[in-house]
């Protein structure tokens, strides 16, 4: 039996990353009109951009993070957060707290504690917001062509009196009447269930959509295990990944997007990560999105790149800006 | 010539239709919903006996008295039946209740409550709960957008019986046709107008459609999932009762200081599968499941495993699906039925 090249450890590594592509048959592509909404941890927001059509169906100023998530719904790390929006959107989950009081008397959404900055006037005000955007919500999972999710984090906070999953716990935030916050370590089994009751639920009301995951690259912030960050981190990202690899070989509807291995695979020998181990540099973000467009946007100019003879200078100034546009919720717990 | 037409509320619109498609044409329409006394029965029954034609609804019941089919029927020079025309596929969620005594249970829409509203409240949500399951999610689970698909093929069915071609009035009426699930629109009554003037080789010629005799009753609206399924943007999301708008908070508020006084007692499927779904994935009460819509081809296999045959028609075996809330209750009926009776007892003689 014949391998393919890319099969074949010595000959699909050794390039290094300059113009590497790890992704073999797509299994569906994205037209220049697809609606497509980009929703998960902050490295979604990456992919939102690259987008020709991103879908936004909760319209509002820019400085109150309307326009950076299809809608405003923040960062979602889990699986379960997922399920869970997924849930309040369409009437299945009513948590038992909606609403978060600060010392300032600041009101959050616990669900997207930081998208309305300054918080809300009062509960009244919240609660029309909330109205309004999980209708935007609904619009957003019944109109799109396609969704492509980021798994973030399995570690993360729920309420101890109903399970509601927090992207923040409640100390992170300067909540102060908040109900008791657990940290939850997701094992692979659970998120398995949370994102096929997901997928089950969206395809009812979107028949037929098309879901890429990817898995983000950005390691934690910090962990809640009593152990290393590291140890923790790999465990985290080896769990999203085989939850992946397992819901797809399931669904056919569903793929992975390999964004975690072009950013962390040996052949990038580290060159993408920033100085502090954390973040994309933004040759990272435009190598996993020369990939992404090359065979799922079906741009034809995006071909093969040819490789470069040294990587481009860093212009740090650009890459900050670009990186400082995108929120990532979970840099509250390392203040 | 001069051309009855006798039936129920929806008699109105077709005469309506035919007047705008053929107006010389004399007719003479009866409407026994709004019969005033029984005085008036013979006169109308007279009336009728003196047309060349007339298309009527099967009407058996006893209290019509000379206008009832077999007192009628005997007496007319033609008459052609018309199926009355009724479709779920644009509101699924209405249905009638009725109260402990038998009496449809009266609703802020006239008669027509929503299977959502009295499940919410016989399953004890609270009002603003009841209102958020008023979405794509909840439509999916119970059946709602496969409602219109269901009955276009049992009219078919039904339709081909008396030589009318149901699928032709859906296609021509467009995706909206009704104001609720049994008041057709105008633009329906004229599609249907026209196959049966066509039919029985009246002639016609187009006109735009009159004023519609059902419009100012009650009109439910398509909520808008539904409506985007159809293909039908801008369909009003307002429900419409005899000239005043209520919007669906207003609907289910009503319908709850309604149902405080006087709860639904009779549940028919369609509220027991909202009641289902809302107990299993809204409270998630341990080990209560979601029910679903029997398919055509679960209450085919019943007949075969139990009757020993296969159903004797898509219609009838759509009949049993909207009938039975479950496997359950359709196994019953089949064990109950006088041919399973026949059966057994031809087996047990053999044995």
């Amino acid at each position: 039996m014949e391998l393919a090249d890319r099969a074949i450890w010595r000959r699909a590594m050794a390039e290094g990353h300059e113009g590497f592509d790890p992704v073999a048959a797509p299994r569906f592509r994205l037209g220049p009109a697809s609606r497509v909404a980009a929703i998960g941890s902050c490295f979604a927001q990456h992919v939102s951009r690259a987008l020709a059509n991103p879908l936004v169906t909760e319209e509002g100023p820019a400085e109150r993070q309307f326009g950076v998530y299809p809608a405003r719904f923040g960062n979602i790390y889990t699986p379960r957060q997922l399920l869970q929006l997924f849930q309040r959107a369409y009437g299945l989950l009513a948590p038992a707290q909606e609403a978060w009081r600060c010392a300032d008397g600041r009101v959050l959404d616990p669900f997207r504690p930081r998208v309305e900055p300054g918080g809300f006037a009062g509960p009244a005000a919240l609660e029309e917001d909330r109205l309004r955007h999980l209708a935007a919500v609904r619009r957003m999972f019944e109109e799109c062509d396609a969704l492509v999710v980021t798994l973030g984090l399995t570690e993360g906070w729920r309420a101890a009196a109903d399970g509601a999953a927090w992207p923040l716990p409640p100390w992170a935030v300067g909540a102060e009447d908040a109900a008791e916050a657990r940290f939850h370590n997701a094992p692979v089994a659970e998120m398995r269930a949370d994102l096929d009751a997901f997928l089950h639920g969206v395809r009812l009301v979107n028949p037929g959509l098309p879901v890429l995951l990817t898995v983000s690259p950005v390691p934690l912030v910090a962990t809640f295990e009593p152990r290393h960050v590291l140890v923790s981190n790999t465990a985290s990202k080896a769990a999203l990944r085989a939850l992946a690899e397992e819901a797809c070989r399931d669904d056919p509807l569903l793929d992975y997007f390999p964004a975690f291995e072009i950013i962390t695979g040996p052949q990038a020998r580290g060159a993408f990560w920033a100085p502090g181990l954390r973040e994309v540099t933004a040759e990272g973000v435009a190598a996993v999105m020369a990939v992404f467009r090359r065979h799922y946007l079906g741009d034809a100019t995006a071909r093969p790149a040819a490789p470069a003879a040294a990587p481009p200078a860093r212009d740090a100034a650009s890459e900050l800006a670009s990186l400082g546009r995108v929120l990532c919720e979970e840099e509250a717990l390392d203040p | 010539m001069r051309l009855g037409i006798l039936g129920n509320c929806q008699a109105l619109g077709l005469s309506a239709a035919i007047g705008a498609l053929a107006p010389a044409l004399e007719r003479v329409t009866v409407c026994v919903n709004e019969l005033e006394e029984p005085a008036t029965l013979a006169a109308h029954a007279e009336a009728l006996a003196g047309c060349d034609l007339v298309f009527g609804h099967h009407l058996p019941l006893p209290a019509l008295g000379p206008l009832q089919d077999g007192a009628l029927h005997p007496r007319l020079r033609a008459f052609a039946l018309v199926p009355p025309l009724v479709f779920t596929g644009n509101q699924p969620d209405c249905l009638y209740l009725h109260d402990a005594q038998g009496a449809v249970l009266p609703s802020p829409a006239v008669a027509y409550h929503s299977a959502i509203i009295a499940a919410g409240f016989l399953e004890g949500l609270d009002e603003a709960r009841t209102l958020s399951l008023f979405n794509a999610h909840t439509y999916a689970q119970l059946g709602y957008f496969e409602a219109g698909a269901q009955d276009a093929a049992a009219g078919a069915a039904l339709w081909a019986g008396v030589g009318l071609d149901f699928p032709a009035v859906l296609e021509e009426a467009g995706p909206v046709l009704m104001h609720t699930v049994n008041h057709p629109r105008i633009g329906a009554m004229m599609a249907l107008a026209r196959q049966l003037l066509r039919r029985h080789a009246i002639p016609f010629r187009e006109a735009p459609a009159p004023e519609d005799p059902l419009a100012g009753n009650v009109r439910w609206p398509v909520h808008p999932e539904i409506a985007r399924r159809l293909g039908a943007c801008g369909e009003d999301p307002q429900f419409h009762v005899r000239g005043e708008a209520m919007a669906l908070e207003a609907m289910v508020a009503r319908s709850f200081a309604l149902y405080r006084a006087t709860p639904p007692v009779a549940q028919p499927p369609a509220l027991q599968r909202a009641r289902a779904f809302i107990s299993a994935q809204v409270l998630r009460r341990p080990g209560a499941r979601p029910l679903r819509r029997l398919s055509v081809a679960e209450v085919d296999l019943a007949y075969r495993l139990i009757l020993g045959r296969t159903c004797e028609s898509e219609a009838m075996a759509l009949a049993h699906a909207e009938h039975c809330a479950t496997l359950e209750e359709l196994r019953r009926a089949l064990l109950g039925s006088e041919e399973f009776a026949r059966n057994y007892a031809a087996l047990q003689s053999a044995n």
